[in-house]
C-alpha cells in the first residue's frame, strides 16, 4: 500500500461527483470515437476476412474431401469391375484349360487305344506268323522224324498235308 | 491493533490529487489512453492469419468472444455489426477500469479502481441508457417507441399508470447496472484492504508465535483474493456488457 492511501478521501460511497461523471463520459466518448475511426473497423474487417478465408478453406477442404471420396468410390467401382472381369477371364481360362485338358486326354486315350489296337493286331499277326512258323517247323520236324523212323523220305504232298492236319488238330487242342 | 471501518472506507473512496483532478478521474483518462494505444497498435498488427501467441492473440480471443458470444447472439450479425464497436469499447473500458485497481504501486499509485465509484458506473450506465433509447427510437420511430412502451389493448384509464411503470422500468435497468458493477468492485477491494490490514496489524503488534502463521495466512488469502478479483473484473465487465446488449436487443425488437 502506498503512502498516498493516507490522503484525504473526498465524499462518501453515494457521492455522485458530476465532474467524475463528465470525466467518465468524456473518457469513454473519446475512446469510442477514436477507436471507431482508427481501430474497430480495421479489426472487425480483418477478423471477418480471416473467418471468410477459414470458411473458404474449410469449404475447399470439404469439396476436396468429397472429390476424393467420389474418386475413391469410382476407383472402387473400377477395381470391382476389374475383379469381376478377372474372375470372368479366370473362369473362362479355367474352362478352356479344362476343355484342352479333356481334349488332350481324349486324344491321348484315343491314341493309346489305337496304339494298343495296332499292337494287338501286330501281336496277333506276329503270333499267327509264329504259330505258322511253329506249325511249319513242327511239320518239318514231324516229317523229318518220320523219315528217320521209316528210313525213307516222306516228302510227297499227302504226307505233308497229313502232318499239317495233325499239327492243326494238336494246335486246336492246346 | 483494532481494524475499524474508518480504516478501510477512506481507501475505497475517490480523493482529490494536488493538481486539481481526482484519482478516479485520472485513472479513467489512463484507461482511455491505454485502450486507444493498445487497440490502435492491435489494428496495425492484425492480419488475416490468426496471432498464435502474445498480447494480440489474447486481444483477438477476447474480441471474437465478445462479438460471437455476447453481441451477435442477441442482435444478430447484421444489426450486431453496427453496434460492435460500441460494445467492444464498453467491454474493454470496464474490464481495464476494473483491472486497473489491481495494478501494483508504480502503475496505479492511488490503489483504486475507477469502477469502484458510483459516478463512474452511473455515467457508463447512463451512456448505455441513451444508446438503448436512441436505438429503440431509431428502430420504431421517435414517437411510436414511447407509445409502444404500454402494451396494446390496455384500457385508457390504466394507460398513464402503465406508462409511468414502464418508464420506471427503463430507468431501473441502468440503475441495476450501476449498482452491480460498483458493489462488486468495491466489495472485492474492501476484502483486499481488510486482509492488508491484518497483515499490517500482525506485523507490528502480534507476537512471532501468532504473527508468522497469521502473516503467511493473510498473504496467501491476499494472493487468492487478488486472482479472484481478476476473475471478478472479467465477469463484471461481461455482465455489464451482455445486459446492455440484451437491453438494446429488447429495445430494437419488434415487440419491445
Amino acid at each position: 500500500m502506498s503512502g498516498t492511501l493516507l490522503a484525504a478521501a473526498s465524499g462518501g460511497f453515494t457521492d455522485l461527483n458530476l465532474a467524475t461523471m463528465i470525466w467518465a463520459w468524456v473518457s469513454f466518448g473519446v475512446t469510442f470515437f477514436i477507436l471507431s475511426k482508427v481501430a474497430w473497423p480495421m479489426l472487425a474487417r480483418k477478423m471477418e476476412e480471416r473467418e471468410l478465408r477459414i470458411a473458404e478453406g474449410l469449404k475447399k477442404a470439404e469439396e476436396a474431401e468429397a472429390r476424393a471420396r467420389e474418386l475413391a468410390a469410382k476407383q472402387e467401382e473400377i477395381f470391382e469391375e476389374a475383379r469381376i472381369q478377372a474372375q470372368k477371364f479366370l473362369a473362362e481360362s479355367r474352362a478352356m484349360a479344362e476343355n484342352i485338358k479333356s481334349e488332350m486326354i481324349n486324344a491321348a486315350q484315343q491314341e493309346i487305344a489305337e496304339l494298343r489296337e495296332r499292337a494287338k493286331k501286330e501281336i496277333a499277326l506276329e503270333q499267327a506268323k509264329a504259330v505258322e512258323d511253329l506249325k511249319r517247323a513242327t511239320v518239318e520236324l514231324t516229317l523229318e522224324a518220320t523219315a528217320r523212323l521209316l528210313k525213307r523220305e516222306v516228302r510227297d504232298e499227302d504226307h505233308v498235308r497229313l502232318a499239317r492236319e495233325v499239327v492243326e488238330e494238336v494246335a486246336l487242342r492246346l | 491493533m483494532r481494524l475499524a471501518s474508518e480504516d478501510i472506507v477512506p481507501h475505497l473512496l475517490d480523493y482529490r490529487l494536488p493538481f486539481g483532478v481526482t484519482a478516479h478521474q485520472l485513472l479513467l483518462a489512463e484507461v482511455a489512453v491505454f485502450m486507444i494505444a493498445l487497440f490502435w497498435w492491435a489494428s496495425r498488427r492484425i492480419s488475416t492469419q490468426p496471432a498464435k501467441t502474445g498480447v494480440l492473440a489474447l486481444l483477438e480471443v477476447a474480441m471474437v468472444w465478445v462479438r460471437d458470444e455476447v453481441v451477435y447472439p442477441w442482435l444478430g450479425p447484421e444489426r450486431g455489426r453496427r453496434y460492435l464497436g460500441f460494445f467492444w469499447t464498453l467491454f474493454f473500458f470496464i474490464l481495464f477500469a476494473n483491472v486497473w485497481g489491481l495494478l501494483p504501486f508504480p502503475l496505479n499509485p492511488w490503489d483504486r479502481a475507477p469502477t469502484g465509484n458510483l459516478a463512474v458506473t452511473g455515467a457508463l450506465a447512463a451512456i448505455v441508457f441513451v444508446v438503448i433509447q436512441v436505438s429503440g427510437m431509431r428502430e420504431h420511430g421517435w414517437g411510436r417507441y414511447w407509445i409502444d412502451l404500454v402494451p396494446p389493448g390496455t384500457p385508457w384509464f390504466l394507460w398513464p399508470l402503465l406508462f409511468v411503470i414502464e418508464l420506471i422500468g427503463l430507468v431501473t435497468k441502468p440503475f441495476a447496472l450501476t449498482v452491480r458493477l460498483f458493489a462488486n468492485m468495491t466489495g472485492g477491494h474492501a476484502i483486499l484492504l481488510v486482509l492488508f490490514g491484518f497483515l499490517l496489524g500482525v506485523q507490528h503488534y502480534a507476537s512471532p508465535v501468532i504473527g508468522v502463521p497469521s502473516t503467511l495466512a493473510s498473504f496467501a488469502f491476499i494472493l487468492f483474493i487478488t486472482v479472484f478479483e481478476v476473475l471478478i473484473a472479467l465477469i463484471q465487465a461481461y455482465i455489464f456488457t451482455i445486459l446492455s446488449v440484451i437491453f438494446v436487443s429488447l429495445a430494437v425488437a419488434e415487440e419491445h
